[in-house]
């Protein structure tokens, strides 16, 4: 449930310009063709912002009831996954990862 | 003295009889019964019993499932130890059990991987190859997880211990991020090894940091039956939302490792707010209280955003809630509240609370005018969806209060100027206009309503005027050059009318000659033809032939002859020589590709009201064409155009014909079906009154059926306007109320006042034949 600000990365103060260019910078990023998902989001997001008429509209009258999933997402945090960078963690993320496959096992 | 609970006595059932008490039988029926009920206790005390009595084969096989059975239901319960002590108590008992596999596997469960390794060297023999190779896969993945196991533990012709160095070299070129190297080393893993899979995931989780979806598609190759599983579905994309979490939760299974992975950094107060999301009945209300009831696992602002997104679809409750939330100022509450009653279309209420906030928000403060502005076109807004709350006057009000606020808002103008109009305040519409345009005098739509103004209000030299300027913002628009043209020569035969003949020329020719609408393409060269004949100079007529030339579909351009006859008032005589010119032609072009049929149908349709009548009296002379123009290249909608360009042109005959062809046409179409119903009772009659009416029953009811209801209401305008023949008095039953009500007065069908029905002359009776009466006098 992030806001169009937030997908798009600026700050709520932000000026035409600099919501352009942020939108700009996110659907080189993402591309359509490759992330139609994540693209349709970033669309969404500065469709709804990308005028001072349109922020205040938002402001005032938009309201999106979140999802459990929505509010689940926001206790699990960020998904900040990142490939373990030495030997050490990568082993210790498999090792882990092989006593919950070991606990599947079945004879 | 605390009351002792009483002991409640189970009934006993007969599958509880005790062992000792049954026959051998008995015994064999209760051990299968209970192995097919996993009762694994009991059914080993069942087999130990049978066992006593005779050592059969089949008895022992029953003992070592129920062994089994039982060991893994331990293990279930990681209770590996117990499962392990089981196991060998079997094979104690029964030593040609097959327990190799259920060992192996309760060692891996357990942790005990060395051991699982020695163990394996004894029995790799009795394992399947598939077995094998899933266990040697798994041995890999432990040595590079490190998990204690050494290649010491391996023989060293093992496959697992031969291909150990390329997969470590493979993993320590993948730390250096070199792509090349990489590919290089991963060629050398062999895809026939245990290590085969750390190809896989070492090139899903190279491109992992730079495209999670390429990542994604390497690692997704990794089955859930390799032991690299559960690491590469912890880095797989699949995961957009935690739906899958939830519903795992909700069926009280084991989540994915994605997700056992994520949820380490849950607090448990965290685990216990996602428990509750996963037993969500999906009313806002249950979700606000599940925020409610957890409120410390949420940070401020998170909470806040929830509440202020959740309470808006709690409906009425939504007041009650908001009230007694300290975190909201009065103006949020307002907003809420109004916001909740929209959701529950409470409109009115919505209105009043926007009312509210504003107040709150006061109207001093010229930093918040545009916010006033906005809220009062929002109430506008949902004023329009109560219309029986508010009257016009307040709408349009309301829009005047938030232009007064947020003067630059163009499209407020436009649709206040619109909304007086609708509503015949034409005085008003004009100021509104006129204020918008010295407002706004370089907006284009504004100047362009302004110009329709001008152009409605007969003001064609100001319309003109107006349309320069557009020109002069935007050189390409059309609609601007169009009128432009339009106003030049209204206002060039107004001038010729009054025999302003200079004058008038003057006007012509400062029509732009670039228009595209074929209704004006050679328009202007009548005009100055029309304008010469005026002055009884006959060289107009070649001015006259030359504009039609120009136009690119001749019919039209004989009938813009012939309508400029008309409108510059012509003498009979010329109009009836430019009538006959476009009837003969009409003739010949009866079979043309259908584009010049469509401009026509077109032009009719979107004919301004002052040169309608005119258009009207010249489109007489068309009827024969219409009536036998080939329809079969229209679609449907350009068919129902047809139709009601011929009704509006009063020609019936015509449209007669042209719908019962294409009815025929498109033969499902109830909307064809009623103006063939229609057209043939306005034609002279031509059907029964009870007929009719029984049938635009029926197609009423399939034009509901299919939600056609913007065509019943312009029907229903049309039959108000022209009426329809009395119903037959002899069946009441067709003269329903919603017949009556919507199709508005009744008219006698004309029968004595009919030009076209020639009242039968009376024949002469010829005298019949009479007996004589003798004895009459007469």
């Amino acid at each position: 449930m992030k806001t169009p600000y937030e997908i798009l990365g600026v700050s709520e103060n932000g000026d035409d310009g600099e919501i352009k260019k942020a939108y700009l910078d996110l659907v080189r990023r993402f591309p359509p063709e490759r992330y139609p998902h994540d693209f349709q989001r970033i669309y969404r997001a500065f469709e709804q912002i990308k005028t001072a008429q349109e922020r205040l509209s938002h402001r005032l009258f938009y309201c999106h009831q979140p999802e459990p999933s929505d509010i689940a997402t926001l206790l699990l945090g960020e998904d900040t996954r990142q490939v373990p960078e030495s030997r050490e963690k990568w082993q210790q993320e498999l090792a882990a990862s092989l006593r919950l496959f070991c606990r599947e096992l079945t004879p | 003295m605390a009351a002792r609970k009483k002991k409640r006595r189970r009934r006993p059932s007969h599958n509880d009889a005790s062992p000792q008490k049954l026959s051998v039988a008995g015994l064999e029926e209760r051990g299968a019964f209970l192995l097919r009920e996993e009762k694994y206790k009991e059914a080993i005390d069942c087999f130990k019993q049978l066992l006593k009595h005779e050592h059969k084969k089949h008895y022992f096989q029953g003992l070592e499932k129920a062994y089994l059975g039982r060991a893994t239901a331990l293990a279930g319960q990681s209770m590996y130890k117990e499962a392990l002590a089981m196991l060998d108590t079997l094979n104690n008992r029964y030593p040609a059990a097959k327990t190799d596999h259920h060992k192996l596997t309760l060692l891996f469960q357990s942790e005990n991987y060395q051991e699982a390794a020695a163990f394996y060297q004894l029995c790799h023999d009795q394992l399947s190859s598939d077995q094998r190779q899933q266990i040697e896969a798994l041995f890999g993945a432990l040595l590079l997880a490190g998990t204690g196991v050494t290649l010491m533990d391996f023989p060293s012709a093992s496959p697992i211990v031969r291909f150990y160095p390329n997969a470590v070299a493979a993993l320590e070129v993948f730390f250096t991020g070199d792509r090349g190297a990489l590919t290089e080393a991963l060629r050398q893993v062999p895809v026939r090894s245990p290590y085969r899979d750390v190809r896989l995931l070492l090139d899903g989780l190279h491109h992992f940091p730079t495209d999670k979806s390429r990542a994604g598609d390497y690692l997704k190759k990794i089955g859930k039956d390799s032991p690299y599983g559960v690491f590469a579905a912890a880095y797989s994309s699949d995961y957009e939302s935690c739906d899958s979490l939830l519903n795992s939760i909700a069926e009280h299974q084991k989540v994915d490792s994605f997700w056992e992975l994520r949820l380490r950094s849950v607090s448990p107060g965290g685990v216990k707010v996602l428990k509750d999301l996963a037993r969500f009945d999906g009313t806002p209300i249950q979700l606000y209280k599940i925020i409610r009831r957890h409120e410390r696992c949420f940070t401020a602002r998170d909470k806040r955003t929830l509440y202020k997104n959740i309470l808006p679809f709690c409906q009425e409750q939504a007041v009650d809630i908001v009230k007694r939330l300290p975190m909201f100022s009065a103006v949020e509450k307002y907003r809420i509240a109004a916001l909740a009653a929209e959701q529950d279309q409470v409109f009115d209420i919505a209105t009043s609370y926007w009312s509210e906030y504003l107040d709150e928000i006061g109207f001093e403060d010229p930093d918040k005018w545009r916010l006033v502005a906005m809220v009062l076109r929002h109430q506008v807004d949902l004023m329009k969806k109560a219309p029986y709350a508010y009257s016009p006057q307040l709408i349009l009000n309301t829009l005047m209060d938030s232009l007064a606020y947020d003067p630059d808002h163009a499209q407020t103008w436009l649709e206040a100027s619109e909304y007086a109009k609708q509503y015949d305040q034409l005085n008003r519409y004009y100021a509104i206009i006129r204020d918008a345009v010295k407002k706004l005098p370089d907006n284009v739509p504004i100047l362009l309503a302004a110009m329709k103004a001008s152009r409605n209000r007969g003001a064609h030299k100001k319309a003109a005027e107006l349309a320069a300027r557009v020109l002069e913002l935007d050189p390409i628009n059309t609609t601007a050059l169009d009128s432009s043209v339009a106003s030049r020569l209204e206002h060039g035969r107004r001038l010729a009318v009054r025999k302003k003949w200079a004058l008038a020329e003057e006007q012509i020719l400062a029509a732009d000659t670039r228009v595209r609408s074929v209704r004006l393409v050679g328009r202007k060269q009548i005009c100055l033809g029309m304008l010469f004949l005026l002055q009884q100079n006959e060289s107009g007529l070649q001015h006259i032939d030359d504009g039609r030339r120009q136009n690119p579909y001749p019919l039209l351009g004989h009938l813009l002859v012939a309508l400029e006859a008309r409108l510059f008032g012509l003498p009979r005589q010329r109009q009836k020589t430019f009538d006959t010119s476009l009837r003969n032609y009409a003739k010949t072009s009866m079979s043309n590709d259908g584009k010049e049929l469509r401009h026509l149908i077109s032009w009719i349709l979107d004919s301004e009201d002052k040169n309608w009548l005119l258009l009207k009296k010249t489109c007489q002379t068309l009827a024969n064409y219409f009536s036998k123009t080939a329809v079969s290249q229209l679609s449907f909608a350009e068919s129902l155009s047809l139709c009601l360009a011929l009704e509006r042109m009063d020609l019936i005959a015509a449209l007669a014909s042209c719908a019962c062809r294409l009815k025929t046409k498109f033969p499902d179409e109830p909307e064809l079906k009623l103006w063939c119903l229609l057209a043939s009772a306005w034609d002279k009659n031509k059907v029964s009154t009870h007929y009719l009416y029984s049938e635009l029953d029926t197609i009423f009811e399939e034009l509901a059926e299919k939600d056609r209801f913007d065509f019943i209401e312009q029907i229903e305008q049309t039959i108000k306007q022209r009426g329809l023949p009395r119903p037959d008095p002899f069946y009441p039953e067709y003269i329903e109320e919603v017949v009556l009500d919507d199709l508005g007065p009744f008219t006698m069908p004309e029968i004595a006042h009919d030009e076209h029905i020639k009242p039968k002359k009376p024949r002469p009776q010829e005298p019949k034949n009479r007996q004589l009466n003798l004895f009459d006098d007469e």
